[in-house]
């Protein structure tokens, strides 16, 4: 597993100056971390204006809270858990919490659509899932959460979590089929999300 | 994690690496000019030496171990625009005169703690540079617990609190004012250093201004504290 897009080390020198307030400092921190927090919310939300934000909500959070980081675990997880946390919040409060409950079962030998499928397709079949199923992949193959963390996360239960891994992953791959087979020329003409 | 290893079956490898392997989106720019107009506007900025245009908070942070009523002064220009602002001086001009009223008329046990060097305003002067660091965390302890002292006493006093009037009420609601405006810098910043001592000393003295505009008043009109117990307490200490 690779590591999450936000493990970034941050010098104790730049944290303790952002802790004093210094404005360059927090700067040097939003610079470093704003396209993880986006990406992240973006994922999520598959809304840019959204993700912008909670960019802007989860950053403002983090500097408001400064002080109470102890340095106990990484600085970047814990900004994670914020702006997972302001993800979420909107997510709840948009109602946009409908998950995929059917599962088609999958069994080929042929390789999986997203071995060979182009980035912009692969984000183009990512944003048709339901957001709550999105938001467990998400957080599952690329942030690396475990079940059981998503679970806490989402208010959900461990099975609910491993069930949407599958279930999205099942219907991104019905996604891509689909689409590379009646249009294998998604670059030129994507579609709308 | 054995959770991960159960689930992944090929498919779901394949997938991870496929979504990792997706760029990081880029956010629109902008983003940065707003919250740094967030930051400042909610105080959290007490280090402007790269931005000229905030001449107020660069001077909160120049003054950071120079004397308090410059500080404090500083620190009120730092505030968000408000109705009131205008009228700043009536009520610091009263606490300050309540307060050598106070100083006055209340009895105070001197001897606690060792007072520094005071401006010749009356202010407590900065620690010098040369003090130790566990000299400088035995006064911030000292002053945290005289501030909690006060506070706690004002608490009592307030309980059963007669009204004040028109211009104490001004003045102490100002004055409490500029105690939230400190402790939103508290907030802000770390545990230590000159800055939050010079911080810590300003609220000491603003308590003790507020606790002059209540305990002067209920004096002048009853003789005694508004609720009945003595007009201050006894052991306030003189950092």
């Amino acid at each position: 597993m690779d590591r999450s897009n936000f493990a970034i080390d941050v010098p104790d020198s730049l944290l303790q100056r952002a802790q004093r307030g210094e404005l360059r400092a927090f700067e040097q921190i939003y610079r470093l971390f704003e396209r993880p927090v986006y990406s992240l919310a973006l994922r999520l939300l598959n809304d840019a204006d959204a993700a912008r934000e909670i960019l802007h909500d989860a950053m403002l959070k983090l500097f408001q809270r400064l002080d109470q980081f102890r340095g106990d675990s990484p600085f970047w997880g814990w900004l994670r858990q914020i702006a997972l946390n302001e993800a979420l919040m909107r997510l709840r409060k948009d109602r946009r919490i409908e998950f995929d409950a059917s599962y088609d079962e999958i069994e080929t030998e042929a390789p999986p659509p997203w071995v060979h499928a182009d980035g912009l397709v692969l984000e183009q079949a990512l944003s048709r899932l339901p957001a709550l199923t999105r938001s467990v992949l998400w957080l599952y193959h690329v942030e690396g959460y475990s079940h059981p963390e998503i679970a806490d996360a989402l208010g959900k239960s461990v099975s609910f979590s491993k069930s949407q891994v599958a279930r999205g992953t099942a219907r991104l791959r019905g996604f891509l089929d689909s689409t590379t087979e009646s249009n294998p020329c998604l670059i030129a003409n994507p579609q709308p999300t | 994690m054995s959770d991960r290893q159960s689930a992944t079956d090929l498919n779901a490898a394949t997938v991870g690496r496929a979504l990792r392997e997706l760029p990081l989106a880029t956010p629109p720019d902008g983003g940065w000019d707003a919250l740094a107009a967030s930051l400042r506007a909610q105080g959290l900025v007490r280090d402007t030496a790269t931005v000229g245009e905030l001449p107020a908070l660069e001077t909160v942070h120049a003054d950071a171990s120079g004397d308090p009523a410059t500080r404090r002064s500083a620190a009120a220009r730092t505030r968000p625009a408000s109705p009131r602002r205008g009228r700043l001086w009536v009520p610091a001009a009263l606490a300050a005169g309540l307060a050598l009223l106070a100083i006055a008329l209340v009895p105070m046990n001197r001897d606690a703690v060792a007072p520094p060097p005071t401006t010749s305003t009356g202010s407590i002067a900065a620690t010098s540079g040369a003090n130790v660091p566990t000299d400088s965390t035995a006064e911030l302890a000292a002053l945290r617990s005289e501030s909690g002292r006060i506070e706690e006493w004002l608490r009592t006093l307030k309980a059963d609190e007669t009204p004040l009037d028109g211009r104490s009420l001004m003045a102490a609601t100002e004055i409490e004012d500029m105690i939230g405006l400190i402790d939103l810098q508290l907030a802000a910043g770390s545990d230590t250093g000159s800055d939050t001592q010079a911080l810590w000393r300003d609220r000491v003295e603003l308590l003790r201004d507020l606790a002059a505009v209540r305990t002067t008043y209920s004096l002048a009109g009853t003789g005694v504290a508004a609720n009945g117990y003595a007009a201050a307490p006894d052991t306030w200490n003189t950092l």
